[in-house]
């Protein structure tokens, strides 16, 4: 059991690290959330977490710890929700 | 003997006194007499005179500068902390070199001040170029291209796609209340229907003058055209119709 807890504990990290978040794999999606989010008028100076939540939804973590739920509603327009 | 050796010491002082004080009574040029009057009484003061305008002329006076070198060389060494503290008071005693030190300041000044009105006044990144260039007659009109202005748009990778679905929605609800002012269904005046403009379009610029500044220019260029497109209402039903 000793030797095997290296490797899980590897892979507990390795499925952290790549689970679900934008922070490694698409910083530029951060930046869009960040100006979508200002465009409509709300507070973001940087988005530092983005969970994909499904086809153009997402949930957005700003710096300053707020939350937002940016998706594209059935009119095709933008909508961000403070949650 | 005393007294010779009183009256040798005394006058040996006033020599060293005044071989001294020769080389500073050159260098204040608008000012000679005052370090003369000073004399062997304040050799101090003068000392500390000395220090801050050998300092200052050496540099940008390259003549004179092997009778100046030593005696400036003499005072920085010895008086180290004098130097310092010389400083001011040579502020208000030495005019040259406080003006020397302070005229590339206010040149710097007035050069960074100077630019600084033109920013804001060009906030929108190169309005100021763009409006220029609008306002002058006929080089806008050829210069407005809607439909390459509007592919540039959405090619460009500076703005993500987010983003732009939002500023889509915004221009077409701006359309939309053209469109109502138009047809007189709204209560809008122009001034705010410019308002509106003008936010929209400071809005596209300040996402695109970091990652796509030719287009943040060119559509900078573009303000009043497009503004007066929509103002007007046949141009604006045609690109209603298009």
């Amino acid at each position: 059991m000793r030797h095997h807890a290296p490797v899980v504990a590897s892979a507990v990290v390795a499925a952290l690290g790549f689970g679900g978040s934008l922070r490694a794999e698409e910083p530029a999606m951060g930046k869009d959330l960040a100006a979508t989010i200002a465009l409509q008028g709300m507070p973001c100076d940087k988005v530092v977490s983005a969970t994909r939540n499904g086809d153009s939804d997402y949930t957005a973590t700003c710096r300053d710890g707020s939350r937002y739920h940016v998706f594209v509603d059935s009119s095709g327009r933008v909508v961000v929700k403070k949650l | 003997m005393r007294h010779m050796a009183i009256s040798a010491i005394s006058a040996f002082l006033l020599l060293v006194g005044c071989a001294h004080e020769k080389p500073v009574a050159p260098r204040p040029a608008a000012t000679p007499a005052a370090p003369q009057k000073a004399g062997g009484a304040q050799k101090p003061q003068t000392a500390t005179a000395q220090a801050p305008a050998a300092p200052a002329q050496p540099s940008p006076a390259p003549a004179a500068d092997t009778e100046r070198a030593p005696s400036a060389a003499v005072p920085a060494s010895g008086a180290g902390t004098g130097g310092r503290a010389a400083a001011t008071g040579a502020a208000g005693a030495t005019g040259s070199g406080s003006a020397k030190t302070k005229v590339p300041g206010r040149n710097e000044s007035t050069s960074s001040a100077a630019p600084q009105p033109a920013a804001p006044s060009g906030a929108a990144a190169g309005t100021a170029a763009g409006g220029t260039a609008t306002r002058p007659g006929a080089s806008p009109a050829p210069a407005l291209d809607l439909p390459s202005l509007e592919q540039r748009l959405r090619d460009t990778r500076a703005i993500g796609v987010f983003t732009k679905l939002s500023l889509k929605n915004q221009v077409d609800d701006l359309l939309g209340e053209f469109r109502a002012f138009h047809r007189r269904q709204a209560a809008v005046t122009v001034a705010e229907l410019r308002q509106k403009y003008d936010l929209l379009l400071l809005k596209v610029l300040s996402l695109l003058q970091d990652g796509d500044p030719p287009l943040a220019a060119a559509v900078s260029s573009s303000r009043e055209a497009i503004w007066e497109m929509l103002i007007d209402p046949q141009k604006f039903e045609k690109l209603a119709r298009n």
